[in-house]
C-alpha cells in the first residue's frame, strides 16, 4: 500500500488554515470540533465528490517521497499533538528549535503558562521578557484591542466607518506581530522550592516580570498569577503603584493590589511615545481607547489615547488617576494626581500637552492634596496641518490652604502661544476644586477643547465664566469647577463658544468623585448648586454596572448613545445651554472606571433634561449635609443610590421629600436606618419599583410593612442580611405588594426556608444570585 | 438485519460493509445517517480515506465499541450503557482517553508513522475523537524527552530557520531549560 499517497482534496485544505489565524486564536479547540463543517461536502453529491477524490489522489502521486511526514498534518491536528505532548512534558523548548512551523506553535505553549522550578530560571525569565519588550514589537491584547473596537463602532457615526475598519485592520495587523510575553497566561511558581519561594528575591523578579511584560491578559488576578507568593508579602511589594514606562513605547501596568486585578493599557502609537509616570497608588485603571473625529479632515493626528480616572472609595490615600492621551502631533497628556495622605496642602497640577514641535512637556507635578484628589486634563488639538500647531501647557499650581478657601481656583491660562494665529489651540486644565476630575477630550474639527475643571477658553468670549473659572473665590471656584467648558474654535473667535461647546464638545468629561474629605463636599455641593442656576445635570442614561461598590461621585450620563454596555458614570455639568456631553465608557470588570471616548453627534444642549440618575453608592466624600443642601435640586430624579457612605435618616428622608418620582431607590448598607427613618422615606416614594435594604440591619419587620403599605408597585425588593427581619414581613409583602418580583431575602437568619418555598410558590425569584437591585432593576 | 449495515466507500472506490452500531461512533456517519431516512442503499462515499486506513479505523471502532476495560470505565462514569460520544467531548475526555491507553491500544498504533499520520487524517474527518486522540498521542510519544535533531530526524523534517533565528529563539526560550 502506498502510504505515501493522501487525499488533499478540499477537507483537509480547508483544515489548513493560516497559522496566524491558528497563533492568534489561543484557545486549543480539538479538531473534531470542526468536523460538522465537512458534512455537507459530503452531502452534496456523491459525483462530484468522486471526481475531486480521482483527481487529487492523482495529484498526490506526485508529492516528494522526502517530504517530512509532519507536513500534511494540518496545523490543527499538529497543534492538537502539541497539546498532548505539553501534557506530559515539562518542556517544549526542544519543538521550538524544529523549525519554524513547529516554533510558531510551540512557543505559545511554551510562553502560555510558564512553570518555573528553579529561581534561576524566573531570572532568566526576567531578563528575557525585558530585552523582548525592547527588541518587540507589542502586541495589543485581544480584550483591549476589542474594547476599542468596541468603542469606536459603537460611537461612530457614518462618516467614522472608515477609520473604524482602518482601525481593525491595523489591529488584526498587529496581532500577528510576535510579542512573547503577550502570550503569558500563567505564571507558575509551584514548584520552586519552599525557601526561594518566599524570598525576596522572587517577589523582586516577579515584580520585574510584571513591569517588563505589561502582561497585556486584560485582567490577570493576582492569585492566578501568583498562586503561591503570599499575598502579605505580595502586597508589601506592590503597595505602590507601578506604572510601567518603557522606552519610547507608552505601556504600562497597574497593579491594583485593592481589586486583586491587573490591568494593564498598552499604548502605543507609531510615532510619538507616550510617558507616563503615574507615583500614588494602586486602583488604577486605564483603558485604551482611540477616537477619531469622524469628519475630521486632519492628517497626522492619529490616536488618542485617553484614559481614565479612577478613584476609589474603598481607600481614601490609594487614589490615583490618570489621563493619557495622545496623538500624533500634538502629544498630549497626562494628568497625574494622587492624593497623599499626607498632609500636603499644596495643590499642583498639571496638564501637559505638548506637540511633536514643542518644547518638551513640562515635568508633571502631582497633586498633594490632603483633601482629596483633583484632576484635570485636557486635551486640545489644532486643526494644523503642519503640525506644528502649539500647543498649550498649563501648568496652575492651586494651592490649598484650607477647607473653606477654595482659593485654588487660580484656573489661568498659562500660557497660549500660536504660532498660527487663526488656529490657536486653546488648552487649559486647570483645577479649581481638588475634586473634579475630568476628562476631556477633543471633538471635531480638530479644535477638540476639552474643558476639564476651571477651563477657559483664551478668549474673553465668556467674561463671566472666566472670571468663575479663573478668579473665582471660594465656593464659586467650586462651582465653575464643576461646570466644565471647553471653549475653542478653529478660527478663535471664540465668541461661539456656547454654541460650539454643544456642537464640538461633546467630549466634555465630568467626573466628580466624591470621594473622602470633609471639607470637599461643601464646594462640590455649591458648586452643583452654583451651577443650578444655570445648569442643568443632565442625565440620561446609564448602564447598570457591574460593582457599585465604589461608585463614586455624582454620576451622570448624558450620552444618549452611550448605553452600550461600557456605559460608566460620568457626569455632565454645565450651565444650561453650553454643554457638555459626556459619554462613558467603562470596562466591565473595572468598577471606577470612567473614561469617555465615544464619538458621539453633539447633544441637544438647549433642551435642558433634568437629572434623572444620581448614584452616590458608597460615596462617602459627600457630607450628609451637603446632600440636604442639594435635596431640593433632586425633583426629577427617578433613581438614586445612597447605598453605604454612611447616609442620615435625615439627609435620606429629605432627598425623598423632594423626589416623588423615585422609581429605583438603593438604601443599603445604611446600618443607622431605622423603621422611622425608612417609613418617612417610603412614604414620599409611591413609585418604588425597586428597592434596595441590602444590610440595613436596624430595620425590623414594621419597617418592612411600612414599604409594603407604602410602595404597591414594588417589583424588586432586596432585604438581604436584615438580620432583625422574621417571616412575618415577607407575608405581609406578598399580600400587599402584588408584582413583586424578584426577593433578596438571603442571609435573614430570621426567615425559615418556608417562607421562602412560599415566595416562590407565589412566583417570585428568590435571593437571585449576583442581581443588584440598583444596577440591574433599571432595566425594568 | 440488513438494514443495519451500510456501506462506505474508500477513496480508491473499495467497499467496506459495517454494522451501523459500530460506525456511529463516527460523527461524520452518524450525522449523515441521521439525515437520511434509514439507512441508505449505497455507498456513502468517503473520498479522504483509503482503503486499508478505513478497514484499521473500522477495526478500531469494532473493538472500542467492546472494549470490556472502557466500558467498564464510561459506565461508571455515566450510566449510559452503550458509550457514545457526546458533544461535549472535551479535554477531560481527552486526558480520560490518553490515560487508560490499552494493550490493544498499544499494539494498534505500531504502525509506521505513514499509517498514523493518515489515521490521524482520517480520525479527524470521520470525527471519532477516540481515535484521533490516541492516534496524536501517539505522535506525541514519538517526540516526547527527545532532543531537536532526533525529533527532526523522526520526523524527517529539515530546519528552515536561518541561523540568526535560530539564535534568536534559543535565546528568547533558553530561560526554560533546565539547568
Amino acid at each position: 500500500m502506498d502510504m505515501e499517497k493522501r487525499d488533499s482534496s478540499n477537507n483537509n485544505s480547508t483544515l489548513k488554515d493560516t497559522e496566524t489565524d491558528i497563533m492568534s486564536s489561543m484557545r486549543l479547540v480539538p479538531v473534531y470540533c470542526h468536523s460538522p463543517e465537512y458534512q455537507p461536502t459530503l452531502n452534496i453529491s456523491s459525483q462530484t465528490l468522486l471526481h475531486s477524490q480521482t483527481d487529487s489522489s492523482k495529484n498526490d502521486t506526485t508529492t516528494p517521497a522526502n517530504a517530512s511526514l509532519c507536513d500534511v498534518i494540518p496545523t490543527e491536528l499538529l497543534l492538537h499533538i502539541i497539546t498532548l505532548l505539553a501534557s506530559r512534558q515539562t518542556t517544549l523548548y526542544n519543538l521550538t528549535l524544529v523549525s519554524r512551523r513547529w516554533n510558531s506553535l510551540a512557543t505559545k505553549f511554551l510562553w502560555k503558562a510558564p512553570r518555573f522550578s528553579k529561581i534561576h530560571q524566573v531570572e532568566r525569565f526576567a531578563r528575557t521578557v525585558e530585552s523582548a519588550n525592547s527588541s518587540l514589537p507589542i502586541v495589543h491584547t485581544d480584550v483591549i484591542s476589542s474594547t476599542s473596537v468596541l468603542l469606536y463602532q459603537s460611537s461612530s457615526n457614518e462618516g467614522s466607518s472608515d477609520h473604524s475598519k482602518k482601525l481593525e485592520t491595523k489591529i488584526s495587523n498587529k496581532r500577528t506581530t510576535h510579542f512573547y510575553p503577550a502570550y503569558v497566561e500563567s505564571l507558575g511558581f509551584q514548584r520552586l522550592d519552599e525557601h526561594s519561594r518566599n524570598s525576596s528575591r522572587l517577589a523582586s523578579l516577579i515584580d520585574r516580570i510584571i513591569r517588563a511584560a505589561a502582561f497585556e491578559a486584560s485582567a490577570v488576578s493576582l492569585p492566578a498569577l501568583f498562586p503561591s507568593l503570599p499575598l502579605p508579602r505580595y502586597n508589601a511589594q506592590f503597595s505602590t503603584p507601578k506604572v510601567i514606562v518603557h522606552r519610547g513605547k507608552a505601556r504600562h501596568v497597574i497593579v491594583d493590589v485593592d481589586e486583586r486585578t491587573l490591568s494593564s493599557s498598552c499604548m502605543d502609537d507609531d510615532t510619538s511615545s507616550a510617558s507616563m509616570s503615574v507615583p500614588g497608588s494602586p486602583t488604577m485603571r486605564t483603558v485604551q481607547t482611540d477616537s477619531e473625529s469622524p469628519g475630521c479632515s486632519n492628517s497626522g493626528s492619529g490616536k488618542n489615547i485617553l484614559v481614565t480616572a479612577s478613584s476609589t472609595a474603598l481607600e481614601p490615600h490609594s487614589t490615583l488617576s490618570a489621563v493619557v492621551g495622545r496623538r500624533r502631533q500634538n502629544g498630549l497628556f497626562l494628568t497625574p494626581l494622587t492624593s497623599s495622605s499626607s498632609s500636603s496642602s499644596s495643590i499642583s497640577q498639571s496638564v501637559c500637552a505638548g506637540s511633536s514641535s514643542m518644547s518638551p512637556p513640562s515635568p508633571s507635578h502631582y497633586i498633594r492634596n490632603n483633601l482629596d484628589l483633583a484632576l484635570s486634563a485636557a486635551l486640545t488639538n489644532s486643526n494644523s496641518p503642519t503640525g506644528t500647531t502649539p500647543t498649550i501647557v498649563t501648568s496652575s499650581p492651586i494651592s490649598m490652604t484650607g477647607d473653606e478657601s477654595c482659593s485654588g481656583a487660580t484656573g489661568d491660562i498659562a500660557g497660549t502661544s500660536s504660532s498660527s494665529p487663526p488656529q490657536p489651540t486653546a488648552i487649559v486644565g486647570t483645577l479649581g476644586v481638588p475634586q473634579p476630575i475630568f476628562m476631556g477630550h477633543r471633538r471635531k474639527n480638530n479644535c477638540g477643547v476639552s474643558g476639564t475643571a476651571l477651563t477657559t477658553g483664551p478668549s474673553s468670549s465668556e467674561p463671566s465664566k472666566a472670571a468663575g473659572g479663573g478668579g473665582g473665590s471660594g465656593s464659586a471656584g467650586c462651582g465653575n469647577g464643576a461646570v466644565p467648558t471647553g471653549c475653542s474654535s478653529p478660527n478663535s473667535t471664540a465668541t461661539t463658544t456656547t454654541s460650539e461647546s454643544g456642537k464640538r464638545f461633546a467630549k466634555s468629561h465630568t467626573h466628580l468623585p466624591l470621594t473622602e474629605g470633609n471639607h470637599c463636599d461643601n464646594h462640590c455641593a455649591s458648586a452643583v448648586e452654583d451651577s443650578g442656576a444655570e445648569t442643568t445635570v443632565y442625565t440620561e442614561s446609564r448602564s447598570p454596572s457591574s460593582q457599585k461598590a465604589v461608585d463614586e461621585g455624582i454620576v451622570v450620563d448624558s450620552s444618549p448613545r452611550s448605553k452600550s454596555t461600557n456605559t460608566g458614570k460620568l457626569v455632565a455639568i454645565g450651565p444650561s445651554g453650553k454643554v457638555v456631553k459626556s459619554s462613558g465608557a467603562r470596562s466591565s470588570n473595572h468598577s471606577q472606571l470612567s473614561l469617555g471616548l465615544v464619538q458621539q453627534p453633539p447633544p441637544m444642549v438647549s433642551v435642558p433634561r433634568a437629572l434623572r440618575e444620581l448614584d452616590l453608592g458608597f460615596c462617602k466624600g459627600l457630607s450628609n449635609y451637603a446632600l440636604q443642601r442639594l435635596a431640593s435640586k433632586m425633583s426629577t430624579l427617578t433613581a438614586l443610590n445612597l447605598g453605604g457612605g454612611g447616609r442620615s435618616e435625615i439627609a435620606m428622608a429629605k432627598i425623598t421629600q423632594h423626589a416623588p418620582n423615585l422609581t429605583r431607590l438603593s438604601l443599603s448598607w445604611s446600618q443607622q436606618l431605622t423603621q422611622f427613618g425608612l417609613s418617612e422615606i417610603v412614604q414620599h416614594c409611591p413609585k418604588l419599583r425597586v428597592l434596595d435594604l441590602t444590610h440595613c440591619t436596624e430595620l425590623e419587620n414594621q419597617a418592612i410593612t411600612r414599604v409594603a403599605m407604602h410602595c404597591r408597585k414594588l417589583e424588586v425588593l432586596s432585604i438581604a442580611y436584615c438580620t432583625a427581619l422574621t417571616d412575618a414581613c415577607v407575608h405581609e409583602l406578598l399580600e400587599s405588594c402584588g408584582r413583586l418580583r424578584i426577593l433578596n431575602m438571603s442571609g435573614c437568619m430570621g426567615m425559615s426556608r418556608e417562607v421562602k418555598d412560599y415566595a416562590r410558590e407565589r412566583g417570585i425569584k428568590v435571593d437571585p444570585i449576583g442581581y443588584l437591585p440598583f444596577y440591574d432593576g433599571a432595566d425594568l | 438485519m440488513s438494514s443495519n449495515i451500510i456501506k462506505l466507500q474508500s477513496s480508491e472506490g473499495s467497499i467496506l460493509e459495517v454494522s451501523q452500531d459500530v460506525i456511529k461512533q463516527s460523527k461524520l456517519i452518524k450525522s449523515l445517517l441521521a439525515d437520511c431516512d434509514g439507512p441508505p442503499n449505497e455507498a456513502i462515499p468517503l473520498p479522504n480515506v483509503n482503503g486499508p486506513i478505513l478497514a484499521r479505523v473500522i477495526e478500531f471502532c469494532k473493538h472500542y465499541q467492546n472494549d470490556p476495560q472502557r466500558l467498564a470505565m464510561n459506565s461508571s462514569l455515566s450510566n449510559n450503557k452503550s458509550f457514545e460520544f457526546n458533544e461535549e467531548y472535551d479535554d477531560i475526555n481527552v486526558q480520560r482517553t490518553i490515560e487508560n491507553v490499552t494493550e490493544w491500544d498499544h499494539e494498534f498504533f505500531k504502525v509506521d508513522q505513514g499509517t498514523l499520520f493518515d489515521l490521524i487524517l482520517a480520525a479527524n474527518y470521520l470525527g471519532i475523537p477516540p481515535l484521533l486522540d490516541l492516534a496524536c498521542y501517539s505522535v506525541a510519544n514519538m517526540m516526547k524527552g527527545k532532543s531537536v535533531e532526533e525529533i527532526r530526524s523522526t520526523f524527517n523534517i529539515k530546519s528552515d530557520f536561518t541561523p540568526e533565528e535560530e539564535e534568536m529563539v534559543i535565546r528568547d526560550n533558553s530561560w526554560c531549560k533546565d539547568l
